[in-house]
């Protein structure tokens, strides 16, 4: 697998790992200019942002440290498009979702981060 | 969910009563203080939420927006942690939002594990708060750290709680079973006599009886004194036994000076001043730390010296521009400090107590080493206190040094010298002589007497004033040298106890203006 492909996997086990806890899924990858979001779900009138980290070794840090301030910024921008104004009346979160593989293909363990930023 | 909690700000001695309104509300998460606040209370964001995490609380993800009314002044200091703290408990609904009132006050800086630590400037906070509420003071429930609790109850309105954690206050406050209020004994209240802190007791100074008697003098009129002497004749030593001779400070007087320790961080552990501070700056000094100033206005050593003293050792060595700043304190008693923040004003009510050499060289006069210095060298160095500064002080005194035989005067059969506690009491009955003349008057005591009132309260009899125009002659006083004769006389007349000045009075005052005839 490319880095590519590591990420795509990464954000299939993500939302998988979110669904099951009862989330419907919105969108993926939402790209704007300036900002991206990994994934975008709902449950009960509550929107959740999602940033998916996939590491194959942990010998470079954790997935949560590498959310610098400059991705913290571009994934609040595009929540605020994504919400087109909408935000004040919805219960809104930003989560991390951290994929850590071994062997390659085989998904050694997923932790769920909740209100990041706050 | 809205809450209001209520707080104060400070600026300069000046407080303010200030509501901390805290919006939760949907949306993108945040969490941010608006209202002016300073960086210290910007970053007090970080200290309250871990504080509440830590206390077991939960910590919205929601968007926070927290304002400090009236939002066009300038917030200062660590004191909001607890307000903001309770007013995010209020309106999360983790504490019932009719528990807190309009008559509760919080200050307080959180710990990140939820405890509350002490702040400055407790005093003048509490003070302010409840000079605002005037009659409605008794009803007011002040929330404080509990290392405060003491300075704030000292101010004897309101009821003071100490609060130890974030924890216990919203139980406390939850149950409605909040512990017995702050109380001081008036044991605590009482002044503190003891000789400690580099002050010395006068009975350990050996010999310099006469100036200990102008000392003496200077404490019961309130005197600016100027010691003038060799290095080593223990000019130091005099000035330190001097805080030592002054009378207790009355109640308002020591609510005052534990104000000021309080919003410079001076208190040292202490909960109130019991003592009369004595001050003394080096001559290294800036005109700021004198003064006082800063963006957040702090009190200055001349203002921390406030009903006390303030020892300028060396004055001559201080930087012109360092002294010219005394001036107005000296006369107005109060000093004006403006920044681009704004103005504000510090009581400065201290007693100023120079020493220098008598020359460059140092022994000017000395019996036994002979001057290198030239006259004019020797004028030229007393010029530079200005003539204006000088003006200011009443008393100069000569210290010359010990002999041998005044070092070792339990030999000699002399008298023991007398205790700074039996002077004490004499300078007592002075001041109190004074205070009850001038009770309809903006003065305290003689030092304050202006040319207005020293025709009233310094008449001569017909022999006292006979002895006073010689001695103008013979000493070519100017006006104001023969103002500084007469105050000094008034006072040496009400250490004695007497309701006229005598000419001995006067002839004993002359001889604590050795400076006019140097100069």
């Amino acid at each position: 697998m490319n880095r590519k492909e590591t990420g795509y996997f990464g954000e299939k086990v993500a939302a998988k790992a979110l669904t099951d806890r009862g989330y419907t899924l919105l969108r993926r990858n939402f790209t704007i200019r300036g900002g991206e979001i990994d994934l975008i779900l709902e449950r009960e009138g509550e929107i959740v942002f999602v940033e998916v980290k996939t590491r194959r070794n942990e010998a470079f840090g954790t997935a949560l440290e590498s959310i610098t301030p400059a991705k913290r910024r571009r994934m609040i921008r595009a929540a605020e498009v994504f919400l087109g104004g909408g935000a004040a009346d919805r219960d809104v979160r930003f989560f991390a979702v951290a994929v850590y593989l071994k062997d390659g293909d085989t998904v050694a363990r997923t932790e769920i981060y909740e209100d990041i930023f706050s | 969910m809205l809450a209001k909690v209520r707080t104060v700000s400070l600026y300069g001695l000046e407080s303010r009563i200030v509501t901390v309104e805290t919006d939760i509300s949907n949306g993108i998460p945040c969490f941010d203080i608006v209202g002016l606040p300073e960086a210290a209370v910007r970053e007090s964001r970080e200290r309250v939420k871990a504080a509440l995490k830590n206390s077991g609380f939960a910590f919205p993800a929601k968007r926070i927006v927290v304002n400090l009314a009236p939002a066009d002044l300038k917030k200062n200091g660590t004191g909001f942690d607890l307000p903001v703290a309770v007013s995010l408990l209020a309106a999360t609904g983790q504490l019932s939002a009719d528990r807190v009132g309009e008559n509760d006050f919080f200050i307080g800086e959180l710990s990140l594990d939820g405890s509350v630590t002490a702040v400055n400037g407790v005093l003048p906070m509490v003070g302010g708060v409840c000079e605002s509420y005037g009659e409605d003071a008794a009803g007011l429930r002040l929330f404080l750290p509990k290392d405060n609790g003491k300075e704030a109850a000292f101010d004897g309105r309101g009821r003071v709680y100490g609060v130890s954690s974030l924890r216990e206050l919203a139980e406390a406050l939850a149950a409605d079973a909040l512990p017995e209020p702050v109380r001081v004994g008036e044991e605590e209240l009482a002044f503190d006599t003891a000789v400690s802190d580099g002050l010395v007791d006068m009975k350990e100074i050996k010999g310099q009886s006469q100036i200990k008697r102008g000392l003496e003098i200077a404490a019961a009129g309130g005197h600016n004194v100027l010691l003038i002497g060799v290095p080593g004749s223990g000019k130091t030593l005099l000035a330190r036994s001097f805080p030592t001779i002054l009378p207790p400070l009355t109640r308002s007087e020591a609510l005052e000076v534990t104000a000021l320790h309080s919003l410079a961080g001076e208190l040292g552990g202490e909960s109130l001043v019991r003592r009369r501070p004595f001050r003394s700056p080096h001559h290294t000094a800036s005109p700021v730390s004198l003064t006082g100033g800063g963006v957040v206005p702090k009190p200055g050593e001349i203002s921390l010296a406030g009903h006390g003293v303030l020892f300028l050792d060396e004055i001559v060595e201080f930087p012109k521009n360092v002294l010219q700043v005394l001036r107005q304190p000296l006369e107005d008693k109060v000093i004006h400090i403006a920044r681009a923040s704004g103005s504000c004003s510090f009581p400065a009510d201290f007693q100023l107590i120079a020493a220098c050499n008598p020359c460059p060289c140092g022994f000017y006069g000395d019996p036994e080493r002979e001057c290198t210095c030239t006259q004019q060298q020797v004028r030229r160095y007393f010029n530079k206190l200005g003539g204006p500064l000088l003006d200011r002080i009443d008393l100069h005194m000569n210290v010359s040094r010990v002999s041998y035989g005044e070092l070792h005067d339990e030999e000699t059969g002399a008298p023991p010298a007398e205790s700074s506690e039996t002077i004490r009491r004499r300078v007592a009955a002075a001041r109190e002589i004074q205070r009850r003349r001038y009770r309809e008057l903006p003065i305290d005591c003689n030092a304050g007497l202006d040319r207005r009132f020293i025709a009233s309260f310094c008449g001569l009899n017909r022999e006292a004033s006979a002895v006073m125009e010689r001695v103008f002659q013979r000493l070519d006083l100017s006006a104001r040298g023969h103002d500084r004769v007469l105050k000094v006389a008034r006072t040496i007349a009400d250490l004695a106890g007497e309701k006229d000045i005598r000419s001995e009075h006067i002839l004993e005052a002359v001889r604590y203006r050795s400076l006019d005839r140097i100069v």
